[in-house]
């Protein structure tokens, strides 16, 4: 899956957490992506499935008093980002790699205007006067499509709407022109009309901008329509890898069929089809508690003695898409 | 001959109103709202945060007191009961909230929290109660164990279990959902969803199912209301309105679901609505979709439209809310509204 243009190139990623017992489990567990230009990886999963640690790994943000990395390699265009000091990963958030969260009331200072806290990411990274600031930030909120920048600019968070502060957030990521954004559920929090304005308009900024966007997501509807390719994590791993057609053609992993078959599909509805829901039973199992084999076993229909008794490895089926499963056939 | 009789509706709420005094102003949460839920039929209400499905989910259960309109429930009007009076009412009439964190009770257990309905309501002798309560653990497909345990013990579905369980329990003819899936994940949401409609078949109880998720509401409803700022703009069977969506705003709404497919897949044409929700303090004047509408004409600015039937003609299942559909000269120029997708692509 290498690629000239590959942006970000994660090897072997793992990160590990302590338990109130004192010992190290991991959350991200050998974790190998690429992201190039243009494109949005979705990483996909339900809560408990590492995603966020992922995307937390990847910047550096975990508190070093529960966590640590236990491997791997960060490489933006070919630079070890777990290499770097402290202060030299400083220079990088917020300014080769951002990040938006996924409630954008608690990303935001409230005590802030939404122009100075736009302003204040510029600069931070870049020399210049405080004019120029400001009018890049005009700029920056014209481009998120926030009407009447100039009133806004004054504004306090909780003067805009969801969506807007979401906008705000963004033009805040973008600020410094990124390469790489890693949306952190950006729209979960936001009503449906307003997710597609937000998620169109991310879209539209990285093609504009050349970006490469790591979309982090529980949605696969969401996915389908935004990614290009899809990575789905299971207890800290990644299970299943594939170009968007190839997933939601032909899923292979049981754990990407069963997210699949679990959700209600409009084109059902409109058909008149209604049979029952898959259901996953059982729920993700505590990280600090995984034994040694396939972490999905328990809840797999087609789980055996055999994914039990060792972990699987990612395989690849293609050149662009792989599955850690002994059981998806080839 | 003897006419076939019309069947009784079993909830009719009729110009319903609820506003919520803030120090902000008067919030028209829910201003002249009117349907209807025919028994044993699942009615699914949506619309995005801030529109009032929840406030009218909750005063119809009474947990508001209505400001106007009226609340006919088999035929009673429960509009006005006193506390006292809606007991009784209640066996019948419940409700299922969204968090299943805050809708139990954490200083007891599943035991206790499934006996109260029936010692509340006198229900059968203690031996009985819990073999209710066993049953109905059972019933929500969780094992008897979990009746001695308490709420943070359990996980978010099973809470959710027990949260129906209770809304259950005295075999209610009619269950408000309060979005009870939304604080799920995907495949508990399954699981919680098929459980609803099982209990559904088994028990012929109608539901009242509000959620911003239109997926879930297509998946669940027989018909389905459609809320913007505090009104119904339109209602109607559900392959209906997924099919041929005629508001302005139900066209935006449903072309703005994001399908699992492949990419290949031809999508609905989508229609990106500019600005936001205005606030429910001021509503816009005349229609109140007007300042996003797509299709807005000066009559909009000025008169509400009514919610109405479509046609002459057509039956009473279907109503819209909007000026393009009534009989002026200005819809008549429009007849492509009501064939194919009439949404401009952006």
């Amino acid at each position: 899956m290498m690629n000239s243009t590959n942006l970000l190139t994660i090897e072997g990623l793992s990160t590990e957490f302590r338990s109130p017992h004192k010992q190290w489990f991991p959350v991200v567990n050998r974790i190998d992506l690429q992201v190039t230009v243009g494109e949005t990886l979705a990483v996909v999963g339900e809560s408990g499935c590492g995603k966020s640690m992922l995307a937390h790994s990847i910047l550096r943000l975990l508190p070093r008093r529960i966590a640590r990395n236990a491997g791997g390699r960060v490489l933006l265009e070919g630079r070890d980002l777990l290499a770097l000091s402290e202060d030299e990963m400083r220079g990088v958030r917020g300014k080769d790699i951002s990040m938006i969260f996924q409630e954008p009331m608690t990303s935001l200072n409230p005590l802030m205007t939404v122009g100075q806290q736009i302003a204040e990411s510029i600069l931070e990274h870049e020399q210049c006067s405080v004019q120029v600031a400001a009018r890049r930030t005009l700029d920056l909120m014209e481009l998120v499509g926030i009407p009447e920048p100039r009133a806004r600019f004054h504004q306090y968070p909780h003067h805009l709407s969801g969506g807007m502060r979401q906008r705000i957030v963004i033009a805040i990521a973008l600020a410094c022109r990124p390469k790489v954004l890693i949306a952190d559920e950006p729209t979960t929090a936001l009503d449906v009309t307003i997710q597609a304005q937000v998620l169109a308009l991310i879209d539209k900024l990285k093609r504009e901008l050349g970006m490469g966007v790591i979309l982090i997501t529980h949605d696969l509807g969401v996915v389908a329509e935004w990614a290009q390719r899809i990575m789905v994590m299971y207890a800290g791993r990644k299970v299943e890898e594939a170009d968007a057609e190839t997933f939601f053609t032909s899923p292979r992993h049981p754990y990407s069929r069963a997210l699949l078959a679990s959700v209600p599909r409009p084109n059902d509805v409109m058909n008149g089809v209604v049979k029952p829901l898959a259901e996953i039973t059982g729920t993700v199992p505590p990280l600090d508690r995984l034994g040694g084999g396939c972490a999905f076993a328990d809840r797999c229909t087609m789980g055996t003695d055999a994914c039990r008794s060792g972990s699987p490895a990612f395989r690849l089926l293609t050149p662009s898409s792989g599955v850690a499963c002994i059981h998806a056939g080839n | 001959m003897t006419l076939p009789m019309k069947p009784q509706p079993l909830l009719g709420v009729d110009r319903l109103v609820k506003y919520h005094a803030t120090p902000a102003g008067t919030v028209r949460a829910v201003d002249k709202v009117s349907f209807e839920v025919m028994p044993g039929e699942t009615l699914g209400l949506v619309g995005e945060s801030g529109c009032g499905k929840s406030t009218l989910g909750r005063t119809i259960v009474r947990l508001h007191e209505p400001d106007d309109g009226s609340i006919l429930f088999q035929s009673n009007d429960i509009s006005h009961l006193s506390r006292k009076a809606l007991r009784p009412v209640r066996r019948h009439l419940q409700m299922v909230f969204q968090d299943p964190f805050a809708s139990l009770n954490p200083r007891r257990t599943i035991q206790q929290i499934l006996t109260e309905p029936f010692s509340v309501h006198g229900v059968g002798s203690r031996r009985e109660q819990i073999n209710r309560v066993n049953e109905l653990v059972s019933r929500v497909g969780l094992h008897s164990d979990h009746a001695s345990r308490y709420p943070h013990e359990l996980s978010g579905g099973q809470r959710q279990r027990i949260a129906i369980a209770r809304a259950i329990a005295l075999e209610p003819s009619l269950v408000v959902c309060d979005e009870p899936v939304s604080a799920l994940d995907v495949s508990i949401q399954a699981q919680i969803i098929n459980l609803l409609r099982r209990l559904q078949e088994e028990s012929g109880a109608a539901y009242l199912f509000i959620s911003h998720d239109l997926s879930v509401v297509g998946y669940l409803a027989d018909r389905i209301a459609v809320m913007y700022l505090g009104e119904i703009v339109e209602i109607a069977p559900k392959r209906a309105l997924w099919t041929e969506p005629l508001h302005p705003y139900t066209q935006a709404l449903f072309s703005a679901i994001a399908e699992p497919l492949p990419p290949s897949v031809p999508r609905r044409k989508r229609s990106t609505l500019t600005g936001d929700l205005p606030s429910p303090m001021h509503p816009p004047s005349g229609c109140r979709f007007h300042t996003r509408c797509p299709f807005v004409m000066p009559k909009c600015r000025e008169v509400a439209p009514a919610l109405a039937k479509v046609q002459a003609g057509t039956t009473d299942a279907r109503r819209v809310a909007c000026h393009l559909y009534s009989d002026t000269p200005e819809a008549a120029a429009r007849p492509s509204l009501l064939s194919g997708s009439p949404i401009p692509a952006t």
